[in-house]
């Protein structure tokens, strides 16, 4: 996966469904990256809000793990919390996030210090993450190769000219003409989509096994978006590494995801394989969510349906069930007593909702 | 089950005890802040701002100082004794023997048997008592009232029996008094200095922001240009060359001219961004659209959204005026005595071997640094509260 | 360009304060020449005034005296009855050194402790920094070196003030006597920067404390560099372009700071020879130290602006597009 000698793998077989597109590779058993529990705080002096309450999954190398939501759900923080880069006020206060790492050596990330060598050696070694502004995600006074080279110097310590090398090859990889001229530019000085490339090539430079992408695509046009999308399955397909693409675009789900996990309001209201999420969603806001993404198959002249209300203000949080005040199927006494527990009706799929028996 | 059973609001989960409380606070903060107003929003902003509040009281505090300068000092200002001159700070003293009587001790003097000067030293026999609302010199109180008490002193005082709270100058002139004046003086050359710089800086900042193009490119240059350029050597040579028969009022206005063109270049900047950003904005073009007149945008549109700016920026440039106008006074070129201002006042503190015997004479640096602290903070706030959307 | 046009502004305004005072050069001359006991007629006034050119109009006068201070004649100063060169001296550049060194006093103060307290917010260190800054916003210099003298002098026995030791000051330049001058450069230099220090803090902290929540400050801690490096090369790099160009302004500011605070310490350089000048109505004198401060100072902007030019590469680049 992750080689000493090169920071790039060679390319997998990849096998192909009967139309020719490319298949993820089979479940491993034992997954890349298990978060269990995860609770992150923000302590402000107005209140604390939960940024994510109780979060748990799975990402298996290989795949890709869609997490989706609202605004203001938790997704990014999720995400923080992986890398350890959340920003003060906030923290990790309960759950665990192991992370399987070269050699199959486990290690719980919430154990190991932010500032430790160990977690610096598995951000952009093991772990990268790609942002959704590559605009203001590249230093506007260094250029794109001064970063990358800084990466691979750091954590596979090569010299200058193998490291510039190296960058050139990941930033012909993502698909930049011209690559050589380009690693001497300035972040402002490409175009959008060549933008996040590059933002992806620096992320990938050093080879990492899995990729964070948070919204790549949501500052792009949506002929940019297909590219970048078509980027990220090839590069998966070629590299073997597995994707978290957090973002708030059913579409893109469906295009890119193996798994999906539905977040609200910080807690995971269901997780399962696509499928099973787009045809038999199980939670009330799931399907609430689907039911309001306009369709080219519906009838003309009709409403589309909207989940009513808005999201809480961080320090309103709804007792109970999150979600109980805008759910059309709410059962008053029980939906604004007590939280209900991710509980798995089907292999591979799960909800908390009251709807489902309890534990 | 049906939507109408949770109305938004607080009143249905106000049946459920620990969190109901924060939530309905909550929504109901949430509504009361959709409807305010934007002065109201700046209010709330400035009072949770701590360090500007207390900024803002004292403030006022020395403002109110300006206004009864005359009911707070004791003693005449400008009345010269060389007897008394350079004596020490009196302290008040509160008890008299267990008792509460705030006295101060009256002064003996005596010759001095090695340089036969007669020297005056406090005498703890003598017991002046110090009362509330005692008889002083005459002034009008508000310029309007005559009156001659005085918020304390002591009654009936000899030329070497009164308060001396800050000890005298070298002309036996009582300090405290001097400085109430000299606080008046200063603050309101502030006040008007800054008036003046606000009205060329909106002037040309405006006019610079409206209308763009060469104009704006002319005074954009015309205020570089003054800024690059070393202030206090040209006013001091401005100052220098104010005719030395002029009296005090038309000195203290060529002062206040002269000080209120340092600082206009940084309120014609704020100014001019300012109308630069509004003319872009999309409310302003939809007004045009609407068909509203240029001053009616002007006056009803713009002005509203810089205003709480612009009060800001004024705040912050008072301290600019205040410390021109003392370091001009202070190099005897700005106001000169009998005029009392900060810088006169610093003036006899120049030399620092008089200043190691009366160190006193440094007292009113006090109340320039407080006040100018106080401004600072202030105008702080005021410039974080002013975009309440932001 | 614009360096060019405030240079002309600059000697202007000098041009006026020369011609302020009521009566002109030769008023000035014959009250000086009477005071010790000779006599000027009219007649004599009269061709004195031709031979100066005094009897034409202003703009003339201004282009003649423009062209004699090209040559470098820069008249005489009537109290001190010597060209205006010779009594100005040393002084002028001593009025450099110092406001130079108060820049760099300034930066190398106000850098660490701006960087420090924005990263570490709220903390004892920032409250600290905070405190010192507001102090140097409210208070003038001359009263901080009026107070720091009284200190020095009550607490120490000791004489703040002054450039060099006794015995250097009228000695001809030599390496110990540049030597002595360092010595004595870091309270000057300290007390002038204060208030500069204190402003250029706040500026840092502030934009280092917007740069610092960047997205490109989280990328590059998401790659796993040391916090150190995160900070350093990142957004204090970033943070540091508005700062550079305030030098260019620091400097006009710096220059009159000296001018009061050089009276308070009694330092040789132009401020108190300036003072003296202006009461004693001796225009020249006056004049041609306002238009020297006055384009150094602009030289001194203008070689910040190359150098804004040289550390920013976004100027750059895009000047090349």
């Amino acid at each position: 996966m992750h080689e000493p000698g090169g920071g790039l793998r060679p390319p997998s077989d990849g096998r192909r469904a009967p139309s020719g597109a490319l298949l993820p590779p089979p479940l491993e058993s034992e997954p890349l990256l298990a978060v269990r529990d995860l609770r992150t705080y923000f302590f402000q002096d107005e209140g604390t809000v939960r940024a994510v309450d109780g979060a748990s999954f799975d990402v298996f190398a290989g795949r890709t793990l869609g997490i989706v939501g609202e605004s203001g759900c938790g997704k990014s923080v999720t995400a923080r919390s992986i890398l350890r880069i959340v920003e003060r006020p906030g923290r990790i206060v309960s759950g665990s996030i192991v992370l399987r790492r070269d050699g199959g050596a486990e290690v719980d990330v919430t154990r190991l210090d932010e500032e430790s060598a160990e977690m610096r050696s598995i951000r952009g070694a093991d772990i990268g993450l790609v942002f959704q502004e590559p605009m203001t995600s590249f230093s506007p006074v260094h250029t794109v190769g001064n970063q990358m080279v800084e990466t691979i110097r750091l954590h596979q310590g090569v010299g200058k000219r193998e490291a510039l090398d190296r960058a050139i090859e990941t930033l012909r990889l993502v698909g930049i003409p011209s690559p050589e001229r380009r690693v001497h530019e300035y972040g402002f000085q490409l175009s959008g989509g060549l933008r996040q490339r590059a933002m992806i090539a620096l992320a990938l430079s050093c080879g990492p096994r899995l990729l964070i992408a948070d919204e790549p695509t949501t500052a792009l046009d949506v002929t940019t978006q297909a590219q970048i999308l078509d980027l990220l399955q090839r590069l998966q397909a070629e590299q073997g590494m597995a994707i978290i693409l957090i973002t708030h675009n059913l579409g893109v789900v469906a295009e890119m995801c193996d798994e999906v996990v539905v977040m609200y309001l910080g807690r995971v209201v269901e997780e399962g394989s696509v499928d099973a999420i787009f045809h038999a969603p199980r939670h009330p806001y799931t399907r609430a969510l689907l039911r309001s993404m306009p369709s080219i198959h519906s009838p003309v002249r009709t409403r589309l349906p909207t989940i009513t209300g808005s999201i809480p203000h961080p320090y309103n949080r709804p007792p109970g069930c999150p979600f109980h005040p805008r759910c059309p199927e709410v059962i008053a006494g029980t939906c604004d007593r007590g939280e209900p527990a991710l509980v798995e009706l089907a292999p591979g799929h799960a909800a908390s909702c009251f709807l489902y028996p309890q534990p | 089950m049906d939507r109408s059973a949770h109305p938004r609001g607080g009143t249905a989960i106000a049946t459920l005890a620990p969190e109901a409380p924060a939530i309905a606070v909550g929504a109901v903060a949430e509504e009361r802040v959709s409807v305010a107003t934007q002065w109201q929003l700046m209010w709330w902003r400035f009072r949770r701002h701590r360090l500007a509040m207390t900024g803002a009281v004292i403030v006022l505090l020395a403002y109110a100082v300006v206004i009864f300068a005359d009911f707070l000092a004791y003693a005449d200002p400008l009345a010269s004794e060389a007897q008394r001159s350079l004596l020490r700070p009196q302290p008040i003293r509160w008890f008299d023997e267990g008792r509460f009587a705030p006295h101060v001790y009256g002064f003996s003097g005596r010759r001095d048997p090695m340089t036969f000067k007669r020297v005056y030293t406090p005498d703890p026999a003598k017991k002046l008592p110090v009362t509330l609302f005692a008889r002083g010199f005459e002034y009008r109180l508000l310029g309007l009232v005559p009156t001659d008490r005085h918020l304390f002193g002591v009654a009936d005082a000899r030329a070497e029996e009164t308060l001396f709270l800050l000890g005298t100058d070298e002309q036996g002139r009582d300090l405290w008094s001097r400085l109430m004046y000299g606080t008046r003086t200063s603050l309101t050359i502030g006040l008007v200095g800054v008036t003046l710089s606000l009205v060329l800086g909106v002037a040309l900042g405006g006019v610079s922001g409206l209308y763009g193009g060469t104009v704006d490119t002319v005074i954009q240059r015309v205020i570089e240009i003054v800024r690059s350029i070393p202030t206090i050597p040209l006013w001091m040579g401005l100052a220098a060359a104010l005719p030395n028969d002029w009296t005090i009022l038309q000195v203290y206005f060529a002062i206040t001219l002269i000080i209120s063109l340092i600082g206009w270049t940084e309120l014609a900047r704020v100014v001019r961004g300012r109308f630069l950003s509004l003319r872009e904005e999309e409310f302003i073009m939809a007004a045009e659209l609407a068909g509203s007149g240029q001053t009616r945008i002007i006056v009803s549109h713009m002005v509203p959204s810089f205003l709480s700016h612009i009060i800001a920026a004024t705040t912050l440039a008072i301290p600019t005026m205040i410390i021109s106008e003392t370091s001009l006074s202070f190099l005897g070129l700005g106001l000169r005595p009998p005029a009392i201002s900060w810088g006169v006042l610093l003036q006899q503190a120049q030399n620092i071997q008089s200043l190691a015997i009366s160190p006193w004479l440094l007292m009113p640096a006090i109340p320039v640094t407080v006040v100018i602290l106080a401004l600072n903070f202030m105008g702080d706030g005021l410039r974080d509260a002013a975009d309440p959307y932001a | 360009m614009l360096a060019i046009l405030t240079t002309i502004a600059i000697s202007i305004l000098a041009f006026v304060i020369i011609q302020l005072p009521p009566g002109d050069y030769i008023t000035a001359y014959i009250a000086q020449m009477s005071g010790s006991g000779s006599y000027v007629s009219e007649q004599e006034a009269q061709a004195l005034r031709e031979q100066y050119g005094l009897n034409r109009p202003m703009y003339v006068q201004y282009v003649r005296w423009m062209g004699l201070v090209a040559r470098g004649n820069f008249g005489m100063a009537l109290e001190w009855g010597r060209p205006v060169a010779d009594v100005i001296g040393d002084r002028l550049w001593l009025t450099m050194i110092v406001s130079l060194s108060a820049i760099v006093v300034t930066w190398v103060l106000a850098l660490p402790i701006g960087i420090y307290s924005a990263v570490r917010q709220y903390s004892a260190g920032d409250y600290v920094a905070t405190l010192l800054g507001f102090i140097g916003l409210a208070v003038p210099s001359f009263m901080l070196a009026l107070v720091i003298m009284y200190f020095g002098f009550t607490l120490f026995n000791v004489n703040v003030g002054g450039l060099f030791s006794p015995g250097f000051a009228e000695a001809p330049w030599s390496l110990a006597k540049a030597w002595d001058l360092t010595l004595h450069l870091p309270l000057p230099a300290l007390i002038l920067g204060f208030a500069g220090t204190a402003q250029l803090i706040r500026i840092l902290r502030a934009n280092l404390l917007d740069e610092l929540r960047k997205p490109y400050v989280v990328t590059a801690r998401a790659r796993g560099l040391s916090e150190r490096r995160v900070i350093l090369k990142y957004p204090v790099r970033v943070a540091l372009n508005p700062f550079v160009s305030t030098i260019g302004y620091l400097l006009p500011y710096v220059v009159s700071g000296s001018i009061i605070v050089s009276l308070v310490l009694g330092l040789p350089t132009v401020g108190p020879l300036l003072l003296r000048a202006l009461v004693a109505q001796d225009m020249f004198l006056a004049g041609t130290i306002v238009l020297l401060l006055g384009v150094m100072t602009v030289v001194g902007t203008f070689l910040s602006d190359l150098l804004l030019l040289w550390i920013d590469p976004r100027i750059r680049v895009e000047g090349r597009r």
